[in-house]
C-alpha cells in the first residue's frame, strides 16, 4: 500500500501540465502582487502605515467627530502623497466608525422585533436571539494598522482560482489516464488493481490537495507580510468592507484560520468529485472538461446576475472554497427547528455529499471494464 | 488446477463476440487459434477479469473467478495485445510498480524485476523511458511484466506481434520452459508460434469454439485434404480461384502450389502431410492468414 501511495503520487507530481501550471502561477503571483502594490497611484503603502500610527486608536464617537473636522478643513487642491495617503485613511477609519455605528442598529432593530413577537420560544425567536448574542460579541472598539492581515485575507479572491485550475490540471487524469493509456488493462487484472490503487489515489490526492493550498499559504504570507508587516491580527473582520454587515465576532487572525479550513475542506471536497468524474470518463479530456465547467460556469453565470440561479452559484465550489460570501450577512437553516449557521451547514452537508463521492469510487473501479 | 469456462457468451451492443463457448483448461500450453475477430481478445479478457461475462461463468478450480476475486487476480498473469504503459517510466520503475499492483514487497519485487529484465534481455535498457521503446521492446517488456508474480495462470494475448523471429524463438522457449506447472493460454494467428509447443489447440471462429484437441488428432481430421501440385506458371490464378492455395514456391519445372481441398484437386496432385499451417487454412480464410 506504501510503495502504491508512492507511485500515485509521483504519477500526480510528474505530470508536465501540473509543473507548467505552478510555474505560472507561483512565479508570475509573487511579481504580481510586488507590482500592483507599487503601482497604486497616490496612496503609498509607507505612507498609509504611518498614517495609521498616527491614527490608531478607540474608535470613539468624540474622536472620530474630531477625525471628521480634521478631514473637512484639509486643504483638497494640492497635496504630496503623504498627504493624500493620510486622507484617505482618515476616510476608511471614519468609515469603520460607520461600520461599528450599524452593528449597534441592527442590534436595536433586534431587540426591537424581539419584543414584537409575542410567542418567545418559536424558531422566528430564537433566529433572532441568536444573531443578536452574536453581534454582541463583536468588539469593534479601536482601529489599527492591518493592511497585512487584510491583504492575505482578501488572497483567496484568486487563490481560489489557483486552487481549482491546480485540482483540476492535477486530479483530473488520475482515473481517466489508466483507460488512455490502456493500462486499465493491467491495473483492473492485478491482484491490488482495483481496491488498494484507488485508496491509494485516494490517498495522493490529498496530499496533492494540502500541497498546493500550503504552497500558496506560503507564498500569500510571505508576500504580504513583506509588504505590509503582519500587524494587525486582532482587528474584527468588519473592518473589510464585504463583512460590514457580518454577525460574525471574528478577528482577523480567527477568521483567517476559519477560511483556510473551509477553503481546504471545500477543495478536499471538490478535489473528490473531480475524482468521481475521472472515474467515469474514458478519456482525459472528457474528464478535464467536464470538471473545469463545473467549476468555472457559476463564476461565469454570477456576472450575469440571472434569477433563480441565486443558490446554484452560491453553492458552487467555486463560491464555497471563497469562504467568504459565507460570512458576509446573517443566514441560518432550521434543522428540526434549531436555527443552524450557514456556513455550519453548508461544512456538514458537503462533508456527507463529498464522503458518499468518496465512497463511489469503489463500487464503480471495482465493476470497471475495459473496452 | 483447473480453469473451467462453463457457456460463457459476451455480447456487445449489437454484436455477439463469444457464443456459448465451453473448455477446461490444465497445465501447459494451449494455442488460441482464431481469425482477426473471431473473439480470442474478448475471450482472454473475461479470463482476466476485464470484462464480464454477458451469461456463463469461469471458475478457477471449481469456484467462480468473480467470487474469488483478488484471490484469482493474485494467480494470473497477463499480457494485453496491446500493452499499456506510462511513457515517462523507466523499464525498471514501470516494473516495480507493477510488481507493487500485484503486491509483491518490495525486496523480492527488485530481485525479480532484475531476473525478468535479464530473461526479455532488457537489462541493459532498463534506466531507459519505455515511451522510447520500440515496438518488440514494448511487447517484451509487456511479457516481463506478465512474469512478475509467477502467476499459475497466464494468459497472453498475441505475444510475438512485434517480435523479430530471433525473439520468438526465444519467447517460445520460455513459454515452453515455465509452462510445467501453470496453465498458459496463449493466442495468435501466427501458426509457427505453437505449433511445437501447444499441448492443445483451440480453434475459435466468429465467437464460437470449433475445436479443442492435441495437434496431431486436429491433424489427423485433415490428413487427406492436403495436396501438392506442381505446375505451370499461368495455371496459378486458376487454382487460387478455385481451391484455397497456401505455399507457393517456385521450383525448377514450374510452381509447387500446397492445396487443401476435400477432394483431388487436379490429377497431377499428390497428398500431403497436414502441418499447423494447413489446419489454420483450413478453418479460415486464405488473406487472414500470416505466417
Ligand atoms: N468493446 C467492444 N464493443 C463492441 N464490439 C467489440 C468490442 N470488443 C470487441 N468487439 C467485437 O467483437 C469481435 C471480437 O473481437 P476480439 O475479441 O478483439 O477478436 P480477436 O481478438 O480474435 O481479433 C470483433 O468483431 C470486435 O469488433
Ligand atoms: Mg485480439
Amino acid at each position: 500500500m506504501r510503495s502504491l501511495f508512492k507511485f500515485e503520487l509521483y504519477k500526480i507530481f510528474t505530470q508536465k501540465s501540473v509543473w507548467i501550471t505552478f510555474l505560472i502561477i507561483f512565479i508570475g503571483l509573487p511579481l504580481l502582487m510586488m507590482f500592483s502594490s507599487s503601482q497604486s497611484i497616490g496612496v503609498t503603502k509607507e505612507h498609509t502605515k504611518a498614517a495609521y500610527e498616527k491614527l490608531e486608536g478607540d474608535l470613539s464617537k468624540e474622536r472620530i467627530t474630531k477625525l471628521q473636522e480634521e478631514l473637512n478643513e484639509m486643504d483638497v487642491s494640492s497635496s504630496t502623497s503623504e498627504e493624500f495617503s493620510y486622507r484617505v485613511t482618515l476616510m476608511k477609519i471614519i468609515s469603520e466608525y460607520d461600520a461599528k455605528e450599524r452593528i449597534n442598529e441592527k442590534k436595536i432593530a433586534l431587540e426591537q422585533e424581539m419584543q414584537n413577537i409575542s410567542n418567545a420560544s418559536g424558531a422566528k425567536y430564537e433566529q433572532l436571539t441568536l444573531e443578536h448574542s452574536m453581534l454582541e460579541k463583536i468588539n469593534f472598539n479601536e482601529t489599527t494598522y492591518s493592511e497585512g492581515p487584510l491583504g492575505i485575507i482578501a488572497f483567496l479572491g484568486v487563490g481560489t482560482i489557483f486552487t481549482g485550475i491546480l485540482l483540476i490540471i492535477g486530479l483530473s487524469t488520475i482515473f481517466s489516464n489508466e483507460a488512455t493509456t490502456g493500462m486499465n488493462q493491467i491495473l483492473l487484472s492485478s491482484k491490488h488493481g482495483r481496491k488498494k490503487v484507488t485508496s491509494a489515489k485516494l490517498f495522493a490526492a490529498v496530499v496533492y490537495v494540502t500541497f498546493i493550498i500550503g504552497i500558496q499559504f506560503i507564498i500569500n504570507i510571505g508576500i504580504n507580510t513583506m509588504l505590509y508587516t503582519s500587524q494587525g491580527w486582532s482587528s474584527p473582520i468588519h473592518k473589510l468592507d464585504i463583512f460590514r454587515d457580518s454577525p460574525y465576532a471574528f478577528n482577523l487572525l480567527e477568521y483567517f484560520s476559519v477560511q483556510m479550513m473551509l477553503h481546504t475542506l471545500f477543495a478536499l471536497g471538490f478535489a473528490m468529485l473531480i475524482l468521481l468524474i475521472s472515474s467515469l470518463s474514458k478519456t482525459s479530456v472528457k474528464s478535464i472538461i467536464i470538471s473545469s465547467i463545473l467549476f468555472i460556469l457559476p463564476l461565469i453565470l454570477s456576472s450575469f446576475r440571472i434569477s433563480g440561479l441565486e443558490d446554484f452559484i452560491r453553492y458552487s465550489y467555486y463560491n464555497m472554497m471563497k469562504v467568504d460570501e459565507f460570512f458576509r450577512f446573517f443566514e441560518v437553516f432550521h434543522i428540526f427547528g434549531t436555527p443552524v449557521l450557514e456556513p455550519i451547514a453548508a461544512s456538514i452537508v458537503f462533508t456527507i455529499i463529498s464522503i458518499v463521492f468518496t465512497l463511489l469510487l469503489y463500487p464503480i473501479i471495482n465493476r470497471k471494464q475495459v473496452s | 488446477m483447473k480453469l473451467k469456462v462453463e457457456n460463457v457468451s459476451k455480447q456487445f451492443k449489437d454484436k455477439l463476440a463469444v457464443s456459448n463457448v465451453s473448455f477446461d483448461l490444465t497445465e501447459g500450453v494451449y494455442g488460441f487459434l482464431g481469425a482477426n475477430g473471431a473473439g480470442k481478445t474478448t475471450l482472454m479478457r473475461m479470463l482476466v477479469t476485464l470484462l464480464k461475462p454477458s451469461s456463463g461463468r469461469i471458475l478457477f478450480n471449481g469456484k467462480d473467478i468473480d467470487v474469488l476475486d483478488e484471490k484469482y487476480r493474485d494467480v494470473i498473469g497477463y499480457l494485453p495485445q496491446y500493452i499499456g504503459l506510462y511513457k515517462n517510466f523507466t523499464a525498471e520503475k514501470y516494473l516495480m510498480y507493477i510488481a507493487s499492483l500485484k503486491g509483491i514487497e518490495k525486496e523480492k519485487a527488485m530481485k525479480k524485476v532484475d531476473e525478468l529484465l535479464e530473461v526479455v534481455n532488457l537489462s541493459e535498457h532498463r534506466k531507459r523511458k519505455v515511451g522510447k521503446y520500440s515496438g518488440g521492446m514494448k511487447q517484451r517488456i509487456g511479457i516481463a511484466q506478465a512474469l512478475l508474480n509467477d502467476p499459475k495462470v497466464l494468459i497472453v494475448d498475441e505475444p510475438t506481434a512485434g517480435l523479430d523471429p530471433k525473439e520468438r524463438i526465444r519467447f517460445r522457449n520460455l513459454l515452453s520452459s515455465i509452462s510445467k506447472d501453470r496453465i498458459v493460454l496463449l493466442s495468435t494467428h501466427i501458426v509457427s508460434d505453437i505449433e511445437f509447443i501447444a499441448k492443445e489447440i483451440i480453434v475459435i471462429k466468429a465467437g464460437q469454439l470449433i475445436h479443442k484437441d492435441h495437434p496431431e488428432s486436429l491433424l489427423d481430421k485433415i490428413k487427406d485434404k492436403v495436396w501438392t501440385v506442381t505446375v505451370d506458371e499461368n495455371e496459378v490464378p486458376k487454382f487460387q480461384a478455385a481451391f484455397k492455395v497456401g505455399n507457393i514456391v517456385r521450383q525448377n519445372d514450374g510452381v509447387g502450389l500446397r492445396i487443401i481441398a476435400e477432394d483431388r484437386p487436379d490429377a497431377r496432385a499428390i497428398q500431403a502431410a497436414p502441418n499447423l499451417e494447413d489446419l489454420y487454412l483450413y478453418y479460415f480464410d486464405q488473406e487472414e492468414m500470416i505466417k
